[in-house]
């Protein structure tokens, strides 16, 4: 893969900058060329990485874009000849970019042994940035258009921007295509309170991206996940939850920065997140969590297999109906998130948790107790001990679990290094905290004037430290 | 079949089948979802109800807790795909 020039992170400067020249070209040109603008913007923005992942993309616009037109013209069971020729071809594209380099060893071997190569080889291919987001936003768009629920787009402007539009691409949110191009359709209209409301957003992003996760990230012990036995019990414990806060403010902070520059574009994202750290049970946390994949499998995986299911057998009680499909949908997003073995086992465990749930809900006498603090703390804890997988491989994760229960002396917490990591958790639940007290995503624009002008002074101000002291690590979710 | 009938069945299948209780009082207007009585994997089983009581099919995505959390949104989609 060839790179041009410095990738363009969405927290760097640079991306700053691009996303300024973009705004300016974006209200210069008139309003039939803004989506034009758009596009070439996602594509100079793609080539930023490499600009074979470019050429990926508009390659795959195009394939899709023709898939879907020929499901929509298709009558009877050709339409679903099409729609499954388009799913396999998505998912074959996705496989190939995300499993080729584990494989390739194996496959040359084989090659070479049946003589169909003159000797051992070695390719290096990059998986290209965001394909895990746009490959589902593909299928579900063809899903679609076969269900009827929309008709296929014949723009194919509009199709390529709704796969690689640029403050989504690395890492969503998940869009379903009807939202998307009802926007782009739409007169954008951008005033002053949707400006002031994407700010704000990029804010608090880049808040919970620097101030919350890049700190952390500076912090956490070196040689925690990768020798998890060398630390006490109560090092792991304390370092474990502070680790999980880091994952999800980074992802949170990407969604809002994302979310809070297509705001000003005068197209809206969909939220990924509501405070997961308050949820009261499994499947809560999973309707919190990454919600625009959570819909997505809802959707195409997980409802499919149910109603499939229920059809043979209509009893909410029996109980291959209460435990295959969450089992299915999870090892599916596990799968999705990454090609090992780990990966597979955290989602199969949290299909269980699920199913679980599920299965004491339906087999239940009486009404569910009234939810408690306590409910909130056990599936958090829970959550954590399970999603060990989620960060570490399978001889790590086991090594983690003997860790965690192996009752030793306590590391002696120091405010040294207590103090900042501390802060960063607390910072994370204040602002979850306001958002679930006001039930308002901007309710931070609700406080008094004075109070406002405080925070924004105040986290300007810790954003400019921390940008000179820690250097920004890259977002966890873009790997996928 | 008018929307009272509708809210009829399903009060009996939502109430025996998904609450684990014939007898419970459920309203019209009463949040399922949102208020925790069932959550939104169960609608799966109230789309399978439509298709074999009523013969309609509510699409996956209008399965949500926006569309379907109560009696009233639930009767209403039905008849509406009934009248399609």
């Amino acid at each position: 893969m060839v790179q041009f020039f410095s990738s363009l992170s969405i927290t760097s400067t640079g991306f700053f900058v691009f996303a300024l020249i973009i705004f300016g070209i974006y209200y210069l040109v008139p309003k039939k060329a803004q989506n034009l603008v758009l596009l070439l913007a996602s594509y100079v923005f793609c080539v930023t990485w490499a600009w074979d992942f470019a050429a990926v993309l508009i390659g795959f616009s195009v394939v899709n874009y023709f898939f879907a037109l020929k499901i929509s013209a298709a009558i009877d069971k050709s339409r679903l000849r099409w729609l499954w020729v388009g799913i396999v071809l998505n998912v074959g594209v996705l496989l190939f970019y995300k499993y080729f380099d584990q494989t390739q060893y194996f496959l040359f071997k084989a090659l070479f042994r049946l003589g169909l190569i003159p000797a051992q080889m070695e390719l290096r291919i990059l998986q290209p940035i965001g394909i895990s987001f746009y490959v589902l936003q593909a299928i579900s768009y063809l899903v679609d258009v076969h269900r009827r629920q929309i008709p296929a787009n014949r723009n194919l402007l509009e199709v390529s921007l709704y796969l690689s539009y640029f403050p989504k691409l690395m890492a969503g949110p998940i869009e379903r295509a009807q939202n998307f191009f009802d926007q782009l359709h739409a007169n954008r209209v951008v005033d002053n309170q949707q400006v002031t409301d994407s700010l704000l957003r990029i804010f608090v992003g880049l808040c919970r991206k620097i101030l919350i996760a890049d700190t952390i990230a500076q912090l956490l012990p070196s040689g925690l996940f990768a020798n998890p036995l060398v630390f006490s019990f109560s090092d792991l414990i304390f370092w474990w939850f502070v680790s999980g806060i880091m994952i999800y403010n980074d992802f949170a902070g990407y969604t809002g920065i994302a979310r809070g520059i297509s705001g000003l574009f005068g197209i809206q994202l969909s939220p990924n997140f509501e405070q997961p750290f308050f949820s009261t049970g499994f499947l809560d946390f999973w309707n919190r969590w990454h919600m625009s994949l959570s819909n997505w499998l809802r959707d195409y995986v997980y409802l499919p297999v149910s109603r499939a299911m229920l059809r043979r057998n209509p009893s909410g009680r029996y109980l291959p109906n209460l435990i295959i499909p969450p089992l299915v949908t999870m090892i599916v997003s596990g799968i999705w998130h990454g090609a090992t073995l780990h990966f597979i086992l955290w989602g199969f465990m949290n299909g269980l948790l699920q199913a679980w749930e599920r299965v004491d809900k339906a087999f239940r006498k009486s009404a569910p107790p009234p939810v408690s603090r306590w409910a909130v703390v056990g599936t958090i804890l829970v959550l954590l001990l399970i999603n060990a997988p989620f960060r570490l491989d399978i001889p790590q994760t086991f090594a983690f679990w003997t860790g965690i229960f192996r009752w030793g002396p306590f590391q002696t917490f120091t405010a040294a290094s207590t103090l900042k990591p501390l802060f960063a958790v607390a910072l994370s639940f204040y602002l979850d905290w306001k958002h679930l007290a006001t039930r308002d995503e901007l309710g931070l624009l609700r406080l008094p004037k004075r109070t406002q002008i405080f925070l924004l002074a105040a986290g300007m101000f810790l954003l400019f430290l921390a940008t000179r002291q820690q250097i920004a690590a890259p977002f966890i979710y873009q790997e996928f | 079949m008018d929307q009272n009938e509708i809210k009829a069945k399903l009060r009996q299948f939502i109430c025996k089948e998904i609450l684990n209780n014939a007898d419970y009082p459920l309203k019209d207007d009463e949040a399922l979802i949102t208020s925790g009585l069932m959550d939104s994997f169960s609608l799966a089983q109230v789309g399978v109800f439509a298709e074999l009581e009523f013969n309609v099919y509510i699409p996956d995505p209008e399965l949500t807790v926006d569309r379907m959390n109560t009696l009233n949104d639930m009767a209403f989609r039905i008849a509406e795909k009934m009248s399609a």
